[in-house]
Order: C-alpha cells, then structure tokens, then sequence
C-alpha cells in the first residue's frame, strides 16, 4: 500500500488517532503528532551536542527514524517521550561519530576569539552555565535538561532515557549537586 | 505556625512528593515566609538556571524540518525505486537504532510491519512497491524541475553573502542532484554564448574589483546577476558552465562566489567536479588560508569535492571520485582531511545498503592518507551495519601496505576509546601489522587488564613480536607499568610457539632494557633458559662503558638467578673479557653457585689464572668453601644490587662486598 497524503488534520485528535493515521502513511498526521515536539528534540540535542547545526542535523534524522519507526512506538508511551528517546539516541550516536571526526577537525576550526561585545557579564553566565552542563555526564546532562528546561516529569524522562524513574532523580539530583557546587560564585552574585 | 516536617519538606523539594503532598506544603508555603526562603533557596538553582541559560530561540520552525523530512523520504523512495529488489539496507529500530533489514524502503509503515516481522519482503513485492513510488518520485521531479526553471534557485545569489555564515564542513550536508543542464535545448546557442560571456566578464570584474573582500565580491556579482534573473535566466546553471567551460579568469570567478555563497555548494560541487583545470582550482584551495576569510572559502570548496566524492550525483563514476579524493588527500590541509573522513564514512555507510559499494569503499580508501582510513573504519567496524564492511576493507587495503597501516594503528592505538582499541588489536593480529606492535603494548600498558590486547600481542608470536616488543619497550620506559608488562610479554614470548627466532630478540629486549627492567624480566624467565636467554643478552650487548650498568645487572642476574651450569659458562664468558677488577668481583658473585674447586677448575679450564679469582676472593672470608653459598644470601645479593639498579643514578660501580 502506497502512502496517501491527505488532508490536513484539523481540530484536536487524540494521540491514538494520530498515530494510527500516521501509521497508515498519513503525513499531515504526523506532522500533527510530531509538531509540537520539535522544539523540545531541536533544544535536547542542542544542549547533548553543544552546536546548533549539529542539532539540526539530529532532529532531522530523528524526525526521518521516527517516521519510519511509527510501528515501533508503544500505546502507553506518550510520542514525546519516544520521539525524544529517538533524539537522543540520535544524539548518542552522533556524539560518538564525532569525537573521530573531531581529531581531524580539531586544526579546521579555530577557536573562535570572543568578541569584546560577547564579554558581558550575562554571556559570560551563560558560557560558564553552558560548559559546567556540557561537562556533566550525558545522561545527567539529558535527565537535568529535560527536567529543568522541559519540565518533564520524571517517569516521562525515564521513558525517554532508556531509565527507571527513581534513577532519573538519581541523575537529577547529581547533576544539581554538581551545578551547585561548581556555579556557586554565579549562584550567590545572583 | 506548624511547619511541615523537614523530611517533606525535602520530598516537595526533590519532586518526590506526592500530589497530596505537595497541596499540603504549597498551602503552608503561601502563608509562611521562613520555609518559603528555604525552599527557594533549594529550588533556586533550577530558576537560575533556566534564567542564565535559556535555549536557545531557534529560527527554524517545525514546518522546514518536516519538508525537509518528506524531500528525504520521497528521495530515498525514487532511490529505492531505481535499486535492484532484495538489496539489504539500513533500517531503523523503532527507538532510532539501526539494524539490516532488506530494503522496504518506505513502503507502507502499517504494511511493513509484517514484513518487517518477518524479517524479509519478497523481490516482486519490493520490487511493486519501488514501481508504486515511481510515479509520485516523478511528479515531484518534475514540479521541482518546473519550479527551478521559473526562477526558484536559492535567492541567495541576489545579496551579498556573509562568508562568515559559511556551512562548516562537518554540518554540510550532502547536495541533492543539481538540476540536468538543458541550457543548449532551451536558449539560442548565440545568446547562449552572448549570456555567457557577459556573465564571465561581471564575474571576472567583479573579481578584480574586491580581490579579497568576499562580501564585497558577492554584492558585486548579486548586481550582475539581477537582470539574467530578471529575464528568467537560470543563473546558477550558467554559473556552472562557466566553471565548466569558461575562461580561466571567470571559472575561477565563478568558482570563488559559489564557494562564498552558502546554498552553491551544489553549483560548486559540479564545477569543480567538471572543470578542466581542477589541480588550478585545488592550487587555489591550497593557497586560500592566506586569503582574507580564506579558511572559509576553503572549506567550501573542500566540501563541495567532499560531496562529489562522498555523496556523488547519481552517475558520478568512481573515477571521478577517485580523482577528488586524490585531491582532497594530495591538499593535506586539515579541511581537506577532515573531508575525506567524511567522504570514507559515507562511502562505509553506503555499503549498508549496497553490496557493491564495498568495492568502491575499498578503492577509495586505497586512494586515501593511511591514518584516515584506520581512523574511520574502527569507527566504522564498532557500528552494528558498517562492521562486515570496514573489516573487510581494512583487510583488504591493509594487506597492500602493512608498515603503513601498522604505523597508523601505532599513532592511534593509545587515543582510542575501548571497543575501538580492542577492534585495531584484533584487526592489527589479523592482518599481521608488526609496525602496530608499539601501539598495541602502549595500549596494554594503558589497560593492564585488556586480555584482547595481551591476546592480541601474543598471537603475533616469536621474532616479529618481540622486535615489536622492543621498540615499545623502549617507548614505555620510566612508565610504572613497563616492568610488569615487559616482564608479561617476555615470558608470553618464550611460551610462543616459535622458539628458534625468540631468542635473539628477548636478548635485544635484555639488552636494552635498564638494569632494574632487566633483573625483573631474568626473574620472569623460565629457569630452564634463563641462563640461556641471559648469556645472550650478554653477548648483544655492546662491549661500551655505556653498557656496563646493563652488564652488571646482566651478571648479577645470572650469578643469582642462574644454575651451576650457567655459572660455569659465564665464567668462560667472563675470561673472554678484560680481567678488570670488577669483572673478577663478577666472576667470584658468579661463582655463588660454585664450590671453590669447581670455581677454579672452570676458571682454569677457560684459561685464566686461578690465582686472579682467588686473589679477588681473598678477603671474603668465604674462601675457600666446599659448596655453593646458601640461597639466602643469594637472594640478599639479589635484593641489593635490584635496589641499586633501580635508583638509576649513580650506576652499580662494584659489587657489594657483602657478597663475599
């Protein structure tokens, strides 16, 4: 059977009835269910891959795996949850790719000089705010940013991770710690 | 006021209170200033966070990822129509993993998923569901030739183009087919060629005009192509014939604003795939990081040969993409490598998915820096879908050049990540690479505990591993590991099979090992050779006062390591050499194994004179004695001279008199 694309799905539909649609090739459906996950999957693989082309690039791989995985995703699961479990295998995976990549890239890119502009207090936050998340490990970093940024609950995350609940908090509650302590000049000046 | 118990407190803090919970503190929070402070102060962080570090506003929205997503599905699914049935492909496990599967490409996802579960979907029904997409694959074809012909290429050639926005090499993604070249069908060849000209001309002012300002340069060109667009002409394709069969001066002008417009890297890629005088335009490359924003520039054209190589328009001969690797690794500019590592993955991951391909990974790989090659097919060899290929590629390209490829598994062993490391063991003990020996015993020293590793070291056996050995040995010198290992490795090597060849090459390993190594590694020695394997040290080592600190421990070594038998022969050896006063003290330790008859008898039947050996033994006050010293004290001798030979300066310059 061919994929139709058919009209444009209006009004509210439940989730069920999207994916059921989506299934049967429907892509305005898909664009429906998927919609409104993009930001949150464009913003996890921004902070698990640390560059915006790279997110990109993720999401649309994700964007295609999930399309093509529909038969995998389970009822009980929301499609957030496996869309974002997509993306972050996705980011996994490319993360991995990358760090051969990048010891032949290393010399291509030069770091780049911060322009005085830049040295405002505000970006020098979000530089130092950055790098203590991006040092953390990548599930702590996924677990915090989920939670924190996207607050989702923790069962939703565990679903996404791959990850029990309570080991969810584990992470959060590890990564908090870290970025407590390491942020903690920024966190009292503020 | 009562407050809640601090332990829900902490709970509602945690997250892990329960709705109930949480109602209750909430209410308590709203009238109670203290606890309120105190559960700010805890859940601060998150605020601040949030503050500090918004994510960041992206300017795409959902709709281009999902039009991108449906070009992609629709592309593979013309690909697919035009693949031969049964081909194996990539598939995706519903959590965004990726496993073979035979091609279904984008059939039906409710049909797929009993083919799916079975695991297979027959030829001729693969087959009806390529021919299904034909026709849909067409009709987009045809709407987007239609499109482009009405003037719908990438707006950017209107304005100027910052270089700086320029796609990095890593983030280029590959080009789609750029539209076929109908120029002569569908113009007047004169003014075809009057277009044209004036076209090259604009550029070539344009050129000359902002040599080193790309902006500048952009705008320039953005004017002179403003009334082509105008009256409908493709723009982009005349560009391409430009590079293709213009002057030099204007293919050169032609290449260098597609290299500064971001969206041409297809209008490149097909201009340096075409024109003539590629080794000029890749001289250019070469000379661009002097340029002003010429890293950018480079590494626009670097990607547009990458993608002719990695991501070829269909048609694209594997000559031609030998050619452009061959570019790329002639260039040897870090841009240019890490193109061709994007070019080997891609042509890795194509093997995924067509079985031919693994020729043409092969080919290419052969055509690319050795170091490269290693690099991306360990990458390669640890993914589920590439790994069959990238193993039987590195055996294949490495079979023609082991030093190269041992060499580079050399430099990259101790980089690499675990499972990388223990795959290039394997593969390295496959293949037969001595020159990754070094590597491999860097990496064993880095990962004491990696039996792949040993496993692998061991399984090149007898000469070829221990001169590997040695030169590693040398490498790991000073390192806490290195006695432990060399002592492993030799006595893995005496094991080996290949007995006659060890022998010679654990003498240069003693040789030049320092005396503390040395004495550990005698002790690891099976006792039925060591004296053997000892005396041949001694006879590898150079007759220099540089080699005397080795010597000494060498002797030592024997004199309390070895037998009765072994003594003998080293006095014999001894006798050969100056008869110092310390190569008598070492003959007298040598002779601990020895009764003082014995020792003079084999000191006399070497020819020497008695009277020396007694004369140096004199003030022992174990002379002359009936039978060997006892073990202890050997043992003590042992001790001390290891304790003086691992402090290593200053070198043993006597024996300790205690031995006597």
């Amino acid at each position: 059977m061919i994929p139709q694309i058919r009209g444009r799905v209006t009004g509210h539909v439940p989730e069920p009835e999207l994916l059921k649609r989506a299934l049967g090739g429907d892509r305005p459906a898909f664009e429906e269910l998927a919609g409104p996950c993009v930001a949150a999957g464009r913003a996890l693989a921004a902070r698990l891959l640390g560059s915006p082309e790279d997110a990109e690039d993720a999401l649309q791989e994700a964007l295609l795996k999930s399309w093509r995985g529909l038969s995998g995703v389970r009822p009980e699961v929301p499609f957030r949850a496996f869309f974002l479990r997509v993306i972050y295998n996705q980011c996994a995976d490319q993360r991995r790719r990358r760090d051969t990549r990048r010891r032949h890239e290393m010399a291509v890119r030069p770091s780049a000089e911060r322009a005085p502009s830049d040295r405002t207090a505000q970006r020098e936050t979000l530089l130092k705010v950055t790098s203590a998340i991006a040092a953390l490990p990548e599930r702590q970093q996924a677990a915090l940013h989920l939670r924190v940024f996207e607050e989702l609950d923790y069962r939703t995350i565990g679903a996404v991770l791959g990850i029990t609940e309570r080991s969810v908090r584990i992470y959060v509650m590890r990564a908090r710690s870290v970025l407590r302590e390491r942020l903690a000049a920024d966190l009292e000046d503020s | 006021m009562k407050h809640p118990p601090s332990a829900l407190l902490r709970r509602y803090i945690l997250d892990e209170a329960d709705a109930d919970e949480r109602l209750l503190v909430e209410q308590h929070l709203g009238a109670c200033n203290r606890c309120r402070t105190k559960v700010a102060q805890e859940t601060r962080l998150d605020e601040w966070l949030v503050e500090s570090c918004p994510v960041a506003d992206q300017p795409h929205g959902a709709r281009g990822a999902f039009d991108k997503l449906w070009a992609q599905v629709d592309g593979q699914a013309a690909d697919a129509a035009q693949a031969e049935p049964g081909d194996t492909a990539t598939r995706t496990r519903a959590d965004g993993g990726s496993f073979m599967a035979p091609d279904t490409t984008d059939a039906s996802l409710a049909d797929g998923r009993s083919h799916a579960s079975r695991g297979q979907l027959t030829a001729p029904l693969a087959m009806r569901r390529a021919a299904g997409w034909l026709v849909p694959a067409a009709i987009a074809a045809g709407i987007a030739l239609f499109l482009w012909w009405r003037g719908g290429e990438p707006p950017h050639l209107d304005s100027a183009v910052d270089p700086a926005q320029d796609t990095p090499i890593a983030a280029a993604e590959p080009e789609q087919a750029p539209p076929v070249d109908d120029l002569d069908e569908r113009f007047d060849p004169t003014r075809l060629q009057a277009v044209r000209g004036a076209l090259g001309d604009g550029l070539c002012e344009a050129d000359e005009a902002h040599p080193s300002d790309d902006a500048a340069f952009a705008a320039a060109c953005a004017d002179v192509c403003r009334p082509l667009r105008a009256q409908a002409w493709p723009v982009p394709m005349l560009l391409r014939r430009i590079g293709r069969e213009g002057g030099a001066a204007a293919a050169d002008a032609a290449l260098r604003l597609a290299a500064v417009s971001t969206d041409c890297d297809a209008t490149l890629a097909d201009a340096v795939a075409n024109a003539s005088r590629r080794d000029a335009v890749m001289a250019r490359l070469v000379a661009a990081p002097a340029r002003p924003a010429g890293a950018a520039y480079a590494s626009s054209l670097v990607a547009a040969l990458a993608n002719v190589a990695g991501a070829p328009a269909p048609g694209t001969s594997l000559d031609r993409r030998l050619e452009v690797v061959g570019l790329l690794a002639r260039d040897g500019q870090p841009a240019a490598r890490a193109a061709l590592v994007r070019v080997l993955d891609a042509a890795l991951r194509e093997t995924a998915s067509t079985p031919d391909a693994a020729q043409t990974l092969t080919a290419l790989a052969a055509a690319a820096p050795v170091d490269l090659v290693v690099d991306v097919l360990l990458e390669g060899g640890t993914r589920s879908t590439t790994r069959a290929a990238a193993e039987s590629c590195f055996a294949e390209v490495a079979a023609g050049d082991r030093a190269a490829f041992g060499s580079a598994l050399n430099g990259l062993l101790p980089k690499l990540p675990g499972a990388q490391r223990q795959l290039a063991a394997r593969w390295a003990a496959s293949v037969v690479l001595p020159d990754a020996l070094p590597g491999l015993c860097a990496a064993l020293a880095l990962q004491p505990d990696d039996e792949q590793l040993a496993g692998a070291i061991g399984s090149f056996g007898g000469e070829i591993a221990a001169r590997g050995l040695t030169v590693a040995l040398l490498a790991e010198r000073g390192r806490p590991a290195a006695n432990g290992l060399m002592a492993e490795i030799v006595s893995c090597l005496i094991r080996a099979p290949e007995e006659g060849p060890v022998a010679p090459a654990i003498a240069q390993v003693l040789a030049s090992s320092r005396g503390d190594e040395l004495l550990r590694i005698a002790q690891a020695l099976p006792e039925t050779r060591r004296g053997d394997l000892l005396l041949a040290g001694l006879e590898a080592l150079p007759a220099n006062s540089a080699s005397q600190f080795r010597r000494e421990s060498l002797l030592t070594a024997l004199a309390c390591e070895g037998s009765a038998r072994d003594g003998t022969r080293l006095m014999a050896w001894i006798g050969t050499r100056p008869s110092t006063d310390r190569i008598l003290a070492l003959a007298w330790t040598t002779a601990y194994h020895l009764s003082s008859a014995e020792a003079t008898d084999a000191w006399q039947q070497c020819g020497h004179d008695p009277d020396l050996l007694a004369n140096a033994a004199r003030d022992s006050g174990n002379w002359p004695r009936a039978a060997p010293a006892p073990p202890a004290r050997r043992q003590r001798v042992l001790d001390d001279t290891l304790r003086r030979a691992s402090r290593t300066s200053p070198p043993i310059t006597s024996v300790s008199k205690g031995a006597f």
